[in-house]
């Protein structure tokens, strides 16, 4: 087969795969603005942290048109936190067992910080049993919709793979050495964008999985403590929580 | 269960404070830890879930007043950290004046109450403790109080 005959059909393939992405990518839009204006309501604000998605299995399509089954959106949840500890060793320390207890780990610990990742659907409950570990003086939660930029990724990965199983069956009907290395070419640059679509789609999955978050601690300050008085009894020494629990670990 | 408890107060305490017998009855499902586990105390007993009640007896042969005792703990506890609630008279189920003193203490972000009942019988001072984490010692707090007037 000629050569530019090869090449026309190369851009051809390259073309019809650009047009089709994009002709199923306003597919997509066109459903979302449909469900949107079906639904009569705004644009359907991002769910409560912790809590699946709203359930939109029921809304009704436009007339002539089949119900697609609704995927819940896609959310990436962090929070970002300061916490009022006396030991901040230790309040980092019971931070990290609570974030395994939950199914998750730790990312990133300081002796004055920490970031742990938790699944998802734990988040409400982390971020309640903070609260238990010291005060919090501040906090930020964020809920971050990106049902959009996934299904967009996973789109273009389906198309790319599509587009690759074709230019390695074309070279296969290569009829010369400079015809298989321009297709080859483009077999390559097609899977080095498979790859990258592919790291993106697992670092947002991941994201969406697990929340991620940021602990800061700072120490109560104590008060300086005046010259104390200490009278000539030591009994009085051994009152306390600390003397009398001692049996039951306090 | 509680007459037991109370009777073998009795007889340690007899052993271990030669002529002056103390005692203090229990609340209701609290159980008197082993000899072993007495230490300083002459009672100690816990609830299911860790809060205990003790009792101690100690020296006052310079006849130290009540309202000294009462002065010198509150002191000892505030120097510890521990930050005053209440303070209030009392009397025991025998008749003696006491104070009944009532206190806070966080630790690890968890509230703790630690409550004294104070007590000055001739050449002794009695001291009725209560304590534990303050969601556990609340429900039992009339019980408790109870339980530390009944010291003699």
């Amino acid at each position: 087969m000629p050569k530019h005959v090869i090449l026309l059909f190369v851009a051809a393939v390259v073309a019809v795969a650009g047009c089709a992405e994009e002709t199923r990518y306003n597919a997509v839009l066109l459903r979302n603005r449909e469900m949107e204006k079906a639904a009569s309501r705004p644009a359907e604000p991002a769910p409560t942290p912790g809590k699946p998605a709203p359930d939109l299995t029921l809304f009704k399509a436009p007339a002539g048109q089949s119900v697609a089954a609704v995927e819940p959106r896609k959310v990436v949840y962090t929070g970002s936190f300061t916490l009022l500890v006396a030991d901040m060793k230790a309040a980092a320390e019971r931070t990290l067992r609570m974030a395994e207890q939950m199914g998750g780990y730790m990312q990133h610990m300081t002796d004055s910080s920490i970031v742990i990742r938790v699944p998802a659907a734990r988040f409400d409950e982390t971020v309640a049993g903070l609260g238990n570990i010291g005060t919090v003086t501040d906090k930020e939660v964020k809920a971050q919709d990106v049902t959009e930029e996934y299904e967009d990724l996973a789109i273009r990965l389906k198309n790319a793979k599509a587009l690759q199983e074709r230019l390695v069956a074309l070279l296969a009907k290569a009829e010369n050495v400079k015809d298989a290395i321009e297709v080859e070419r483009e077999v390559n640059r097609v899977r080095t964008e498979i790859e990258k679509l592919e790291g993106q789609m697992n670092r947002l999955s991941g994201q969406i999985a697990y929340a991620t978050l940021s602990v800061r601690f700072t120490q109560t300050r104590e008060a300086p403590r005046e010259l104390k008085v200490s009278l000539p009894f030591p009994w009085l020494r051994e009152l306390g929580l600390e003397h009398l629990l001692s049996i039951v670990g306090m | 269960m509680h007459r037991t408890a109370v009777a073998v107060v009795l007889v340690a305490a007899m052993g271990l404070a030669g002529c002056a017998i103390h005692s203090m009855g229990l609340p209701p499902d609290f159980v008197g830890v082993e000899k072993s586990y007495l230490g300083s105390y002459l009672v100690r007993a816990v609830s299911a879930d860790g809060v205990m009640v003790a009792l101690r007896a100690e020296p006052n042969p310079e006849r130290g007043t009540l309202v000294f005792w009462t002065a010198a703990i509150t002191n000892q506890m505030a120097g510890q950290g521990y930050k005053a609630v209440k303070s209030e008279d009392v009397t025991s189920d025998t008749g003696e004046a006491g104070r009944l003193l009532t206190f806070s203490m966080q630790k690890q972000g968890v509230t703790f109450s630690y409550i004294l009942a104070v007590f000055v019988k001739g050449n002794d001072i009695l001291i009725a403790e209560a304590g534990g984490k303050a969601e556990a010692v609340e429900p039992k707090l009339a019980e408790i109080k109870k339980a530390l007037l009944t010291s003699k």
